[in-house]
């Protein structure tokens, strides 16, 4: 297995996005998995469908910004939409983790041969303690949405197919909820984050 | 959800159910930005898109209830 990871690092959202897709560059390493991290600055297009293109990674994950037809990478430049790099899925699992992008990219790169998708078909929300900004593992709000999402990445690299993550992931909201219904917790806020977040995940 | 205008009492249940919310709470939506709580009530309040889909994320945990309620 090779894996291929975006994680654009340019504002808020993206930056936690960064830390925590990091975890799941540093379990693929862990594991013996060749990684292809474009960090930073370096996710954009070009590099990103250069690598596509070369053919040497199985499964793609991407974090940032996205819409219905497109993901962008560093400062939102656009990396894949429909019909522009679309067909350079085929025959890999991919996981976008960004808004609304499963609403069309991801049928089309289903359509055009990719062997799963999982990711999003409305606008992806997390709530962050101000607070914790400079330490993003370490919030405690943020926290219980990015596990969950981050479960997909976690689950697709012990070999599970797109499905099996996708249903581990949802598990994993699943057992949140629970935690945060009882009735001594005090941040029962973030119910509707977890229940949003895990009603808008689709695999295809 | 979007494209109709949100009644009042919609506003203010979720309103009254943001203003819950600790004040060092920031959130994440997308590309839209970070916002505070009281950025957030703004948006409601104006009923702009970052409003509604807000208020679309509350309406859905709180029918997602009705849903337990029933199964149980």
């Amino acid at each position: 297995m090779n894996l291929l990871i975006t994680r654009p690092k340019h504002d808020p959202a993206t930056h936690y996005l960064f830390y925590w897709a990091g975890e799941l560059v540093d379990e693929a390493k862990r594991k013996g998995v060749d990684v292809v991290d474009l960090l930073k600055k370096k996710a954009k297009r070009k590099s990103f469908q250069s690598y596509l293109r070369k053919d040497v990674c199985n499964l793609i994950i991407i974090n940032g910004h996205g819409n219905a037809t497109s993901v962008g990478g560093h400062d939102n430049e656009i990396l894949v939409s429909v019909g522009d790099g679309d067909d350079l899925f085929k025959d890999k699992i991919v996981f976008i983790r960004a808004c609304d992008a499963g609403a069309a990219l991801g049928p089309e790169i289903m359509r055009k041969g990719a062997l799963g998708f999982v990711g999003y078909i409305q606008p992806y929300m997390f709530p962050s303690d101000k607070d914790s900004l400079h330490t993003p593992l370490k919030d405690e709000l943020a926290a219980p949405i990015l596990e969950c999402s981050n479960q997909i990445g976690l689950s697709l690299l012990k070999g599970k197919s797109a499905k099996e993550a996708h249903e581990d992931s949802l598990k994993k909201y699943q057992e949140k909820i629970d935690k945060f219904s009882a009735s001594n917790s005090t941040s029962t806020f973030l119910l509707p984050f977890l229940n949003w977040n895990m009603m808008i995940q689709v695999c295809y | 959800m979007s494209e109709d205008q949100i009644s009042q009492d919609v506003i203010n249940l979720v309103i009254a159910r943001l203003q819950t919310i600790p004040s060092n709470v920031s959130v994440s939506i997308g590309g839209e930005g970070s916002y505070t709580i009281e950025q957030l009530i703004e948006r409601i309040k104006k009923q702009d898109e970052v409003g509604k889909k807000m208020v679309e994320m509350q309406l859905a945990y709180i029918r997602s209830l009705g849903k337990v309620a029933t199964a149980a």
